[in-house]
């Protein structure tokens, strides 16, 4: 059975702050289906990630972000997550005085977020403030286990790899492929998955059924994930636009 | 002892809107109680055998020695307010002390209310910890009837002994055209520890106050701590000064303060005049709406070479950064706010009992409730 289409971005144009960042983007994602996208810094992967969740700052001069076969343009923020979009951020803000056991409790959709306290090593964050004073690997873990609270449908993932050591990476790398359902068969698989990544560090953790190569506002690539992540690091990025010609 | 049918003179709102002050009418928890309805004393108890509450007249009857500490502390000629209780606070007011040795688990419960419309309260209290004894006093404050003029005028004396310590939360929840204010000082002696909590949250016409704290004792520390928000047409004007004067003494100012439209001044003095000591002042201020106004003014001043002195204010808006990741995280937008300024108005305040932080998280909770 064909799979459902989760998110479509058709021709999408984003200014921010007067300045055009991206400059027709158009892809899918189905259900079950997980894509990865690679982008040098200022290639414009934050800003995509940040429009689909609506953020302000973020102008669409034009184009569409259709998720669930709804148009989200102008939908604020908290709808969208409520519609099923969750994602991990790479650089998270810390909120003063806010008890992250208590963030846990006003977000979740499900009660079995517990279980991952522990498989997360959060026991002894969760009366802290909410990302206040967390290193690298905790910020990870912290975001890690909003989602699972919040149990989202189509997933982000904004660098997961960046900052963290190899020991939690393999704890992030498997919690994130039980997020997007890769233990289950692949006809089984629901959760859809966006993962930016620059090194592509992660992909030896989760498995990617798509790349794509962002770069100056464009896709100028898209393919086998592994094949466009050994060309990137036998060529660099620019190889890549030798790639944009094929498309 | 005396106590009145408080059904009759207390409403069903009276009890609850006491209750968020940190007042419990049944009084679980508590060691004993003082309340005060309008000019009337209207309960006077207690429980324990480590603590004496009574109408400070009746104290000043039965102890001739309080005259060593009626307008000891605070100067009765200091303003136009210290001289009106002066001229009527043998009607009102409270006489607490805990007695030498004893730290009673509970909290004492002291209560001014304002029913009556265009009233002007007064009242004096003092306030004694003996040596080696501990008193959590907390005080709430509150109008009845929401759209009552009135007036509140108060002086505390406060006297931290020998190794005791008092820690004061006072909770106000006044109305739009009530004017407060109170009065007071405190001076501790060696080891002695005073720490006051101040927490207004909701409108009141003009609050003025700034306790003022006399460490004389050797290691004896003071912190003053104050938790504001203001609403349009409400102006708060509170600060606090601490002489230290001990060796190896310590004082801290520590206020969160929230503008939504009020004005906010906060003050903040400490004067190093003793060796070896340490001071610190911190002001954080949130300013949410153009109309709104915070003034920030902290001083500082050394007598003395051997001092740690230091300050820091910070005033902003709120995060934007901060509310839509919660927002991203499915909260509204009103909501992910109110999350930030509780928050931000939560200090967690060092060696305070329990049941006064409690009472504390009720009033900034009842404070942010639907709005």
């Amino acid at each position: 059975m064909e799979k459902k289409e989760i998110l479509r971005i058709k021709d999408l144009y984003v200014e921010v702050e007067g300045k055009e960042i991206l400059k027709g983007i158009d892809f899918s994602i189905k259900e079950g289906e997980t894509i990865a996208i690679f982008g040098p810094n200022g290639s414009g992967k934050t800003t995509l990630i940040l429009t689909i969740l609506g953020y302000s700052g973020y102008n669409i001069k034009s184009g569409e972000i259709i998720f669930k076969d709804r148009v989200l343009n102008g939908i604020p923020i908290f709808e969208r997550a409520n519609l099923g979009i969750g994602v991990l951020f790479q650089k998270p803000p810390s909120i003063k005085g806010v008890n992250f056991k208590k963030l846990l409790n006003v977000i979740k959709r499900k009660d079995d977020y517990f279980e991952y306290i522990k498989i997360l090593n959060l026991e002894n964050l969760l009366n802290r403030d909410v990302n206040l004073g967390f290193s690298g690997g905790e910020l990870k873990r912290s975001e890690l286990i909003q989602l699972v609270a919040q149990n989202p449908d189509f997933l982000i993932f904004d660098e997961p790899e960046s900052g963290v050591d190899l020991e939690n990476i393999k704890i992030i790398g498997k919690t994130i492929s039980t997020l997007l359902d890769k233990e289950k068969n692949i006809r089984d698989r629901k959760k859809a998955g966006l993962i930016i990544t620059h090194t592509g560090g992660i992909l030896d953790y989760v498995e990617v059924d798509k790349g794509y190569v962002l770069f100056d506002g464009k896709i100028i690539c898209e393919g086998n994930p592994h094949e466009i992540l050994r060309n990137i690091k036998e060529n660099g990025f620019k190889g890549c636009e030798e790639c944009l010609r094929k498309i | 002892m005396s106590e009145k049918d408080l059904d009759k003179i207390l409403s069903k709102e009276d009890i609850e809107k006491l209750l968020n002050v940190g007042f419990n009418v049944e009084e679980e928890n508590r060691e004993g109680s003082f309340m005060l309805v309008d000019k009337d004393i209207i309960k006077t108890a207690y429980k324990s055998k480590g603590v004496e509450i009574l109408p400070l007249s009746e104290a000043l009857n039965k102890y001739d020695e309080l005259k060593n500490y009626i307008w000891k502390v605070v100067d009765k000629d200091k303003d136009a307010y210290t001289r009106l209780v002066y001229s009527k606070s043998k009607d009102s007011g409270f006489f607490i002390r805990s007695l030498p040795n004893s730290k009673p688990i509970f909290p004492v419960q002291t209560c001014f209310l304002i029913k009556e419309a265009g009233l002007t309260q007064t009242v004096h209290n003092i306030i004694i910890a003996e040596e080696n004894s501990e008193l959590n006093l907390i005080n709430g404050c509150a109008a009845a009837t929401y759209g009552n003029k009135g007036s509140h005028i108060s002086v505390s004396e406060f006297y931290v002994k020998k190794n005791a310590k008092i820690t004061f939360t006072m909770i106000h929840d006044w109305a739009p055209q009530v004017v407060v204010r109170p009065r007071s000082s405190a001076i501790v002696d060696e080891n002695g520890i005073f720490l006051s909590n101040y927490v207004s949250l909701k409108p009141v016409k003009t609050v003025q106050t700034s306790p003022t704290v006399y460490l004389t004792g050797k290691n004896s520390k003071a912190k003053l701590y104050s938790i504001l928000y203001a609403n349009e047409n409400t102006n708060l004007d509170v600060g606090g000064t601490i002489y230290i004067e001990g060796e190896n003494s310590s004082g801290e100012i520590l206020s969160r303060i929230i503008s939504n439209g009020g004005k906010i001044i906060s003050r903040g003095k400490l004067v190093g005049l003793g060796k070896n000591i340490k001071a610190h002042m911190e002001c954080n201020g949130i300013i949410l709406k153009d109309t709104g106004d915070i003034v920030t003014i902290p001083e500082l001043e050394s007598k003395n070479k051997d001092v740690e002195m230091s300050h820091e204010a910070m005033v902003g808006k709120i995060a934007k950064e901060e509310i839509e990741y919660l927002m991203s995280r499915g909260i509204k937008e009103e909501d992910a706010i109110s999350l930030i300024l509780r928050g931000f108005l939560n200090i967690k305040i060092e060696n305070l009992p329990e049941i006064l932080q409690k009472s504390i998280d009720t009033a900034i909770e009842m404070a942010f409730k639907g709005m």
